[in-house]
């Protein structure tokens, strides 16, 4: 049951990773990297391993939503097809 | 006899949000604009998140286990609980108002009297 | 007292439930247009993935598992902050 439960999280994460790189609004693609990170998360506490789901949650969710938005608030938003 | 009715009541409360946050994820779909969709992200969040984590609280009381098993299984399940009900409807009534006033989308009414003040009072 | 072994028949049925709605959860995300429905929807995720992370420690029954649930829901609140920090400085700009 769990590995069809973790099976499922990585598959989303993947199709949050294809989108990431498809989406034309930057704002958009920086949160959507975040909800890659969050079903790694999962993943991870499937798999045991509490260490790096801390590491996770701490660097992948807080640290590079905040400095990526920060950054992009004195830029341009929408990239050019 | 107590522990009996503190697990089933637990179970219970679990099986409320399971189905609880199935009706708000299809309301998600249902729902045609932004800011009526601020309903269903209320239910999602305190009846599919509040409630399964009071039940886990509660369920985890009448087990035959240790002490301190009991101890950190309900601490961690009852401060999640507060803080999901104290900053989610927070969050996503600062998240409206911003949306709102960055025309990052258009309320669909008839007459919009706050947006007629917010430009006929120049500085905001 | 009730055994520890009657939690285990509940489980997997509890874990359906609510795996299917991060599947619904997860395709409205990928689905929706603007910013502010992706941040509303990411929410509601993010709660629903914090239940069922609390039922796989309760299935392996280790409390050590338990260290990122309060980190991932302070993060609902910081990511709220965050982007409606950065609406508002696109506005007056």
């Amino acid at each position: 049951m769990l590995l069809i439960l973790s099976a499922l999280a990585a598959t989303l994460a993947l199709v949050s990773t294809v989108m990431v790189i498809y989406e034309k609004d930057v704002a958009r693609s920086v949160v959507l990297a975040g909800v890659e990170s969050v079903f790694y998360a999962l993943v991870l506490a499937v798999f045991l391993a509490p260490d790096l789901l801390i590491a996770y949650v701490a660097i992948g969710l807080g640290l590079n939503t905040a400095i990526l938005l920060y950054v992009l608030s004195r830029g341009e938003r929408y990239e050019e097809g | 006899m107590i522990d009996t009715i503190l697990f089933y009541l637990g179970i219970g409360l679990l099986f409320i949000g399971g189905v609880m946050d199935i009706i708000a994820s299809i309301g998600f779909f249902k729902f045609k604009d932004f800011y009526t969709r601020l309903h269903a992200a209320t239910v999602g969040a305190i009846g599919g998140g509040f409630y399964p984590l009071l039940g886990v609280a509660l369920a985890v009381m009448g087990l035959d286990v240790d002490l301190w098993f009991k101890a950190v299984f309900s601490g961690v399940s009852l401060i999640t609980a507060a803080i999901i009900a104290l900053g989610v409807p927070a969050g996503s009534h600062i998240l409206a108002r911003s949306v709102y006033r960055s025309r990052e989308v258009e309320p669909t009414v008839i007459a919009d009297r706050l947006r007629e003040d917010l430009e006929g009072g120049g500085s905001n | 007292m009730v055994s520890i072994e009657t939690i285990l028949s509940f489980t997997p049925v509890l874990a359906g439930l609510f795996t299917l709605a991060m599947i619904i959860y997860s395709l409205r995300v990928f689905t929706s247009k603007n910013l502010g429905d992706t941040v509303l929807a990411i929410d509601a995720l993010t709660v629903d993935l914090i239940v069922l992370m609390i039922l796989v420690a309760l299935y392996y029954r280790t409390p050590y598992l338990l260290i990122g649930v309060i980190p991932l829901a302070s993060w609902i609140f910081l990511l709220d902050l965050i982007v409606s920090r950065y609406l508002e400085k696109r506005r007056s700009k």
